[in-house]
């Protein structure tokens, strides 16, 4: 039975994992690691991104904002009235699941009875129940959930930043959904959707523990012995434009001192999941370069007071989306990006520094070494990276070969006067 | 009956507590300043932790100390402020990448150097013979704005108002009002008299998580240490923790605030430190009532009545409480009020289904099993324990879980007293707001 995985390895981490594909269309990995904790995650392409226009069987479909996340929250039910959770929990595993812009994952972690413990996860997301009932129940603990983001300013600072750089769209709308748009998902809806998307060929398990891989496959074949391998849903491809849509947001909230977000829009992704792979990396230590508390930038904006220490930035790619962006907390956020576009200026005029890029490669690639000691990070890096169409070693080779060349490139033609755009949350 | 722990006391001055494991890519080391709590240099010892990461002798900038460890393969370098039982550790954690994955660059030794600048030579200011007073200022402004900043989130200032609330009597929490007053006194030379005191006494506690030897750690510290001027006398915490008596009828406070939602937290007045017999029993008691999505806070107040989304309850072992949290319809606010109550009742009537109680178990050991897969979970697992001298490693503590009844959990649950319900009214905003 050995045969049929795949092997990645990667001398340089001392890592290696196991892929193959199950004849119902399901890809699974099998990543070992000596720890105590084991963990299973499986994950569907179906986000807040795709509710809208992929195509099903030659059909377009097009479902409420929210339904993604709304499945993830019902997937639980069952019809004896027993919800998953509790029994994974009877076999001491910890149940959970995330809807993001791309995916919905269900995941749980164990110390014990892991096959049992997966049987169930593979059984309870390939049988859905859902009634007119449970699901208006459901809608008022969702409806709850929204309105908790909505009352949180960190929540609403980078929602409003989409909406800055991209319009009222797909791109910007709330995985979550709200009020009006949840209210016209019944039990009808979510069985159509979970049909259309939660196909064995559009979703992947991914499996990290010391665990045995031919009984993870044996688990997998017991339940979806049946399953015949269906043709994937086409995704829908989104677009958008080079200018952001809104320079400047703002929303008045009760904060003790101003919380902004200052985005800086990328060109759209490439096609080509390598090339998406190389830009992120690139990006990385290109932003690691500019904005990291090590870098000119964030010295004199919090040597000079304009900010306090709660400070981040990054960039962030998917197949539909690609963005800068920088948070921070101070007194006058348009001031604050006002020196960050001149700074950004000055270094296009000045030149970039070799010695500054060998560092932050350097961090780039400690960053990346430390998710493998932990089975979570494991499986979120790996299911991250293979529903972008990527692999995790690989990723791992583009930091080692990446040049200084490629960064300076990716730097002169991104950073555009008009790309940048500042979310604000005021005090009322 | 710490087998895991390997422990070597250096000096007078140093004790070293080791866990060893291979199990990491990195190995990891805190470096603290042992010392008793003293309520009125709360303030100027975090200040002091703060200060310590702005400027070095051989790197005067934050932005140079950064740089450096950014070269050194990205060390993580956190500053730690805990307090167990009377003692305060005080000082800096750095996660280091082994030489295995540096091309047998050994970077321990050279990140225990920058750790040693740190915490023995900082930058002073030769005029005033204090730390610089632009760093104490701009650190004292961002403390503040931390400080402050916990009200930005209605579901963190509600629970930060119900244990306000609910100790003030005890004088052991601080308000934030009480809070920013405090670092507003603080100048460079009150700063720097709270260091120079830690120096003069010196006690350093060292956790280390890897597989270098003790002896090899100890030559690291002795590199990086100053010689010390004062008496050795060890620490010794003052043991007691003040508890809250309990409240003959519960206080409600309810306070309003524009938000879509209201905020409900319930503080329950347990009594219950790990020093007790029942922590084991306290702990599964939160369990069983809200610490997992099958308890019964979420399966109840959640599933069954979906009056919110999150419903939970955290046991804080330290002050001896347990708090209740939810976010709800502020016209739900008896009804919620109501169906937490009803729970806890539940569990004290002993009204816990074997199921309930099997899942609760082996919940808490899922949680604790897996601490030695974490070395910042180690640390957080032994070091507290070892500080307050609760001497049981985790198989012990997995034991005790795992032989708790059904009558061990009815006995914590008798501890549970309300005292405080606080309730913050979500009071005018329109969800569907434009925010043009």
């Amino acid at each position: 039975m050995n045969n049929c995985f795949k092997i990645y390895e990667d001398k340089v981490l001392k890592e290696k994992y196991y892929y193959t594909k199950h004849k119902s269309g399901l890809d699974i990995y099998v990543f070992p690691k000596r720890m105590t904790q084991k963990t299973a995650w499986l994950g569907v392409k179906l986000g807040s991104f795709y509710e809208d226009g992929a195509i099903v069987d030659g059909k377009t479909v097009s479902y409420p904002d929210g339904i993604s996340h709304f499945l993830e929250h019902k997937l639980f039910s069952s019809e004896d009235g027993v919800d998953a959770c509790e029994i994974l929990a009877s076999l001491g595993a910890d149940a959970n699941a995330y809807t993001s812009n791309n995916k919905t994952v269900y995941m749980f972690s164990c110390t014990e009875n892991f096959e049992e413990a997966l049987a169930e996860l593979v059984s309870f997301v390939y049988d859905p129940h859902f009634t007119a009932e449970n699901v208006a129940s459901e809608r008022g603990i969702i409806t709850q959930e929204i309105k908790m983001c909505l009352d949180s300013p960190y929540d609403t600072v980078s929602r409003n930043l989409l909406t800055a750089l991209y319009g009222k769209c797909k791109l910007s709308s709330d995985v979550l959904g709200d009020e009006r748009s949840i209210a016209k998902i019944s039990e009808k809806t979510l069985y159509s959707c979970y049909e259309s998307f939660y196909r064995c060929s559009n979703m992947a398990l991914v499996v990290c523990g010391d665990v045995d891989r031919d009984r993870v496959l044996r688990t997998v074949e017991d339940i979806l012995k049946d399953h015949e391998a269906a043709e994937p849903p086409t995704l829908p491809t989104l677009s958008y434009s080079r200018a952001v849509k809104k320079p400047y947001i703002e929303k008045r909230m009760s904060v003790s001192q101003p919380i902004f977000e200052i985005g800086i829009k990328d060109a759209m992704p490439a096609d080509d999941p390598r090339e998406r792979l190389l830009r992120d990396v690139a990006m990385t230590i290109l932003d690691e370069m500019l904005f990291s508390r090590a870098g000119e930038l964030f010295g004199e904006l919090f040597e000079g007071g304009y900010i306090n220490e709660s400070y981040s930035y990054g960039y962030s790619i998917t197949r539909d989306a690609a963005f800068h962006s920088i948070y921070g907390e101070g007194d006058d956020p348009a001031l604050v990006l006002e020196r960050v576009k001149e700074y950004v200026e000055r270094i296009k005029k000045r030149g970039l520094s070799e010695r500054d890029f060998l560092r932050c490669k350097r961090v780039m690639y400690a960053e990346f070494l430390r998710d493998f000691d932990n089975v979570d990070d494991i499986a979120g890096s790996l299911m991250n990276i293979v529903f972008d169409g990527g692999e995790l070693f690989e990723y791992r080779s583009i930091i080692e070969s990446v040049s200084f060349d490629d960064v300076q490139k990716c730097f002169y033609e991104s950073f555009d006067k008009e790309c940048y755009a500042l979310s604000v949350i005021k005090n009322k | 009956m710490m087998n895991a722990i390997e422990y070597t006391s250096v000096s007078d001055r140093i004790k070293i507590y080791k866990y060893e494991t291979d199990a990491f890519k990195s190995e990891n080391i805190s470096v603290f300043f042992c010392v008793p709590t003293q309520k009125e240099k709360n303030v100027a010892r975090s200040l002091l932790l703060s200060v310590l990461k702005r400027g070095t002798e051989s790197y005067p900038s934050q932005r140079q100390i950064n740089e450096r460890l950014d070269e050194l393969y990205a060390t993580l370098v956190s500053l730690k402020n805990q307090k167990y039982d009377g003692i305060q550790l005080l000082g800096i954690s750095a996660d280091v990448i082994k030489r295995d994955y540096t091309g047998d660059e050994d970077i321990l030794s050279q990140a225990a150097k920058v750790m040693g600048e740190m915490l023995f030579k900082p930058l002073i200011d030769e005029n005033t013979d204090a730390f610089f007073e632009e760093y104490v200022n701009s650190e004292k402004e961002n403390y503040k704005s931390i400080i402050l900043s916990q009200m930005n989130e209605p579901r963190t200032y509600a629970a930060i108002r119900c244990r306000e609330e609910m100790f003030s009597s005890l004088g052991v929490v601080d308000t934030l009002d009480g809070m920013c007053e405090r670092i507003d006194a603080q100048t460079p030379q009150t700063i720097t008299e709270c260091y120079r005191e830690i120096l003069d006494s010196l006690q350093l506690v060292v956790f280390y998580v890897g597989n270098r030897s003790a002896a090899e750690i100890a030559r690291e510290l002795e590199k990086i240490m100053p010689e010390a001027k004062g008496s050795t006398a060890s620490v010794i915490g003052k043991g007691d923790v003040p508890l809250l008596e309990n409240a003959g009828e519960p206080r409600e406070v309810i306070e309003s605030l524009e938000a879509s939602q209201g905020r409900l937290v319930m503080g329950y007045n347990c009594r219950t430190t790990w020093h007790d017999s029942d922590y084991y029993a306290m702990l599964l008691c939160n369990e069983i009532l809200g610490a997992s999505p099958v308890s019964k806070l979420f399966m109840n107040v959640r599933e069954r009545l979906s009056l919110c989304y999150e419903c939970s309850s955290v046991y804080n072992s330290a002050r001896g409480a347990v708090f209740v949290t939810t976010g709800i319809d502020s016209d739900n606010y008896l009804l919620a009020r109501e169906a937490i109550e009803a729970q806890v009742a539940d569990i004290k009537n002993g009204n816990i289904s074997d199921a309930e109680l099997s899942a609760a178990k082996k919940s808490i050991s899922n949680v604790y099993a897996a601490v030695c897969d974490s070395p910042n979970a180690i640390e957080r697992f032994y070091l507290g324990r070892i500080i307050s001298g609760v001497e049981i490693d985790l198989e012990g503590f997995l034991k005790k879980i795992s032989t708790l009844t059904r009558d061990d959990v009815v006995r914590a649950a008798q501890r549970l007293s309300l005292h405080t319900v606080y309730f913050l009214r979500g009071e005018g905003e329109d969800p569907e707001a434009d925010y043009e």
